[in-house]
This record gives structure tokens, C-alpha cells and sequence, in this order.
């Protein structure tokens, strides 16, 4: 099956990292852990990748990379005593993140 | 099924270099580049990467009525997990377009506290403190803070300590609704959120007329006198909006998306709203809301500045130090190549 994604990590480094021109061209998608998810089969998303240095991964591994960090912050809230817990609007059990392929 | 031709009245175009002037939708192969390539319709706005704030940080607030490339950020929540919890800021910045420089500390650390001015004349106020329970955001704060783009004095307090405020206009007219009086970890109820409005002076917060709900989290644009409010937690995230005229509040046109603690920037008749644990931005023309392009990274409690076409996101919660800039649209179809295999 055709994928309609495809992901890297790669760190923001502030302005210039997703230009208005960049922006205007395709879609760019921001995660935990640095993970960026951009189109597939987009010579422009290529380009793009290569600009920021991205590292990239399977949707497989982008997944791992914000379970890692989701997981433990779960862990986190379940501990807290209950009356801590659900504090809408300020905190809530943070929610899993399933990324597309 | 339908052709090209039948759907343009023409051919696709084979050609050694890119028409001058494309209309939307028009398809042309380009020999040179041996390329196929068209022109799009794009009139929504967009995105795009600013300077990373030095400190993490959600909860914070903005310089509301600056602009986008001349903003001040302060305040926030910037430790613990889950957040938020741990330790509470005082730190204040000031971004030029580019990057975030280091300005001068408020005198009282707070999160989700209510932000309105320049970046050289901006107003802090209300807010959730440090103290309170080991490891929350503690007592909520009355004091208003006023800067002077190098430090921050005592202005007079709201009447009562309040956070999550919708906040717009400048330093010596601002205007403050809803947000809510009782610390949250230790005793929340509907009860607790408010639907007063505040109107200061420079000097002293005196009441307005009511918000139409109790409202907490709600986003603002506009000024003292032409405000608007949109969003909020009431409880529960809610799409609604609301237009104040320096007396009183009526309805207008409801979000798309119904969020809490989103963001808000530019005029009564010509705003902007992005993020609240989204990344769905919208433009308000006076009446309706439309959609525009996507912010990159969902978040809530940005600190906000700039116009409905030129808007800054900086930080927010899940903590970031990310700043977005918005442009707004129509900025033009623009020519795209097909790719793919």
C-alpha cells in the first residue's frame, strides 16, 4: 500500500526551519520528540528533509520515538493522587499520539 | 469520465518554459525541466517557523497588541510532568522576527496570566502563582505588572485574583473577562469560572459589562472598546464568540473548531485564532469564521502578538519554546510540480 507520509527527526532551530514559501507547498507537521511528518513522494518535502538534516524514520520508529516520551508522562499522571488528576482545563492524562503511514 | 479538456476548454500545454501569467488550475509540461507542473489554488494562510523562545514554557503570555516581528513574551509554567505543575516563570522576552533576547524579570511569577500591550509597553496581569500545593501551580494572583521594554513596575490590582483571562488593548486601556478565581488543584467547580469583565485605566481596574457565559481559557482580540472574544472552557471546549463594545457583549459568528485556551491576535472585524490543543487556525471577518492554514505544531496558551494577517505563537503548553509566524492569504495560487512514481 502506498504510504501518504513520510517522517524524520530533526531539531527546530528557529527561523528559516519551515519557511512561508516551504509552508505554502506542502504540509508540515510538528511532534514530540523532534519527529516531523511531511508527504510522500514530494520532491519539495525531500528538499526539505535534506535542508534541516533530518534523520529519517519508518512510520515504525516515529512511533517508538513519541511513545517514549508519551508513555513515561501517562506513567506520571496515573501516579499522581486522584484528587490531582483530572484538572480540566489545565490537565488532563495526556493522550496517545498514532501517527499515519 | 471527465478530461482535462472537458473540464479547462483546452490542451495541457507543452512548453520549453513556464507560462507568465498561469490561472488556477491550468496544467502545462515543462520540456525543459521535463516537469508537469500547475497552478494551484491556494488562498488560505500559512505557517511558518520564528526564532525558538530561550525557555520552554506553557502558560505564558504575550505582548498581544505588538506585532509580529516586535513582541515580548512573559510568565509560564516551565517544569514538571505531567504538566503543569513545578516551577512557575518570571522570565520575560522580546523577539525582533528573528530571535528571542532576554528583558527584564516580573516582579511576581505566574502562569496563564493575562498579557496586553507592546513590546515596550506592555501590561501583565492575574495569573497562577508558585505557592500553594508541592509540585502545582499555587495561589491565583491579583497584581498587575506594567514594562517599559526594560523592566516591570506595579500597576493597580484586578479586583479579584482571576486566571485563564481572555486579555487584549494596551498597557493604560486594556481589558480584561472571564478566567477563573479558585486554584484549581485544590477545588474546582463551574462555579469557580467567572464572567466579569475588567476595563483598566493605567492606573485601576474598574468592572465592564459581563461576559455572556462564564468563560475560562477564552482567546481575545481587538481593543477595550471593540473586543472580541472567541473559544473558552465553560466547562468543556466551546465555539462560541462574542463582540464587546465598551458596554456590553453580543453574539457573533461561532468558531469551526471549539477549543479552550487558544490563541488570539488582531481586530474585532478582522481576527485570527489558532491552536488550543489544535492546530486549527480561523479568521473572523465581523461575521463568520473561516479556515486557514494549519499551525505546525498543536498547542495551547501561546503567548500571542501581531495582526489576523501577520500573527505570532510563541511557547505554550504542551511546554515549547517554538515560535510560529502566521501570513495570512490570500497570498496567491502558486505554481507546484507534480511529483511522485
Amino acid at each position: 500500500m502506498a504510504k501518504n507520509y513520510q517522517y524524520c527527526v530533526a531539531e527546530c532551530w528557529g527561523s528559516g526551519f519551515i519557511t512561508h514559501e516551504e509552508a505554502c507547498k506542502f504540509r508540515i507537521s510538528g511532534f514530540p520528540g523532534n519527529v516531523w511528518q511531511v508527504p510522500a513522494y514530494n520532491a519539495e518535502a525531500d528538499a526539505w528533509i535534506t535542508k534541516v538534516s533530518g534523520e529519517k524514520k519508518t512510520v515504525q520508529e516515529a512511533q517508538a520515538i513519541l511513545n517514549a516520551i508519551i508513555k513515561p508522562q501517562q506513567a506520571a499522571w496515573d501516579a499522581l493522587p486522584e484528587d490531582q488528576k483530572n484538572i480540566p482545563p489545565l490537565r488532563s492524562r495526556p493522550t496517545d499520539i498514532v501517527l499515519p503511514e | 469520465m471527465s478530461t482535462y479538456y472537458q473540464i479547462f476548454g483546452g490542451k495541457i500545454n507543452v512548453v520549453s518554459s513556464d507560462p507568465s501569467n498561469p490561472i488556477e488550475g491550468q496544467v502545462w509540461f515543462n520540456t525543459t525541466s521535463e516537469t508537469l507542473k500547475y497552478r494551484s489554488i491556494n488562498l488560505l494562510g500559512t505557517w511558518s517557523s520564528g526564532g525558538n523562545l530561550a525557555t520552554s514554557r506553557g502558560g505564558v503570555a504575550g505582548s498581544s497588541n505588538g506585532t509580529q516581528t516586535t513582541a515580548a513574551a512573559f510568565g509560564g509554567n516551565i517544569g514538571g510532568s505531567p504538566p503543569p505543575s513545578g516551577v512557575v516563570s518570571t522570565a520575560t522576552e522580546e523577539y525582533d522576527g528573528t530571535s528571542w533576547t532576554s528583558g527584564g524579570s516580573l516582579s511576581t511569577a505566574r502562569s496563564y496570566l493575562g498579557g496586553a500591550g507592546t513590546q515596550t509597553s506592555a501590561l501583565a496581569f492575574g495569573g497562577l502563582g508558585p505557592q500553594g500545593q508541592t509540585g502545582s501551580p499555587g495561589t491565583v494572583r491579583t497584581e498587575t505588572e506594567e514594562y517599559n521594554g526594560t523592566s516591570w513596575t506595579s500597576g493597580g490590582p484586578l479586583g479579584t485574583a482571576k486566571y485563564g483571562v481572555g486579555s487584549c488593548g494596551t498597557q493604560t486601556v486594556a481589558l480584561s473577562f472571564g478566567g477563573a478565581s479558585t486554584n484549581p488543584f485544590i477545588n474546582l467547580g463551574p462555579n469557580t469560572i467567572s464572567n466579569v469583565t475588567q476595563e483598566y485605566d493605567g492606573t485601576t481596574w474598574t468592572a465592564g459589562g459581563n461576559y455572556p457565559t462564564t468563560i475560562l481559557g477564552v482567546a481575545a482580540a481587538g481593543t477595550q472598546t471593540s473586543a472580541l472574544g472567541f473559544g473558552g472552557f465553560a466547562p468543556g471546549a466551546q465555539n462560541i464568540t462574542n463582540e464587546y463594545n465598551g458596554t456590553s457583549w453580543t453574539a457573533g459568528g461561532n468558531l469551526g473548531t471549539a477549543r479552550y485556551y487558544l490563541g488570539g491576535a488582531g481586530l474585532q472585524t478582522a481576527a485570527l485564532a489558532f491552536g488550543g490543543y489544535t492546530t486549527a487556525t480561523e479568521a473572523y471577518n465581523g461575521t463568520s469564521w473561516s479556515t486557514e492554514g494549519s499551525m505546525t505544531t498543536g498547542r495551547g496558551s501561546t503567548a500571542t502578538s501581531g495582526t489576523q494577517t501577520a500573527a505570532l505563537a510563541a511557547g505554550g503548553a504542551p511546554q515549547t519554546a517554538v515560535t510560529e509566524e502566521f501570513t495570512g492569504g490570500p497570498s496567491g495560487a502558486i505554481t507546484r510540480t507534480v511529483t511522485g512514481t
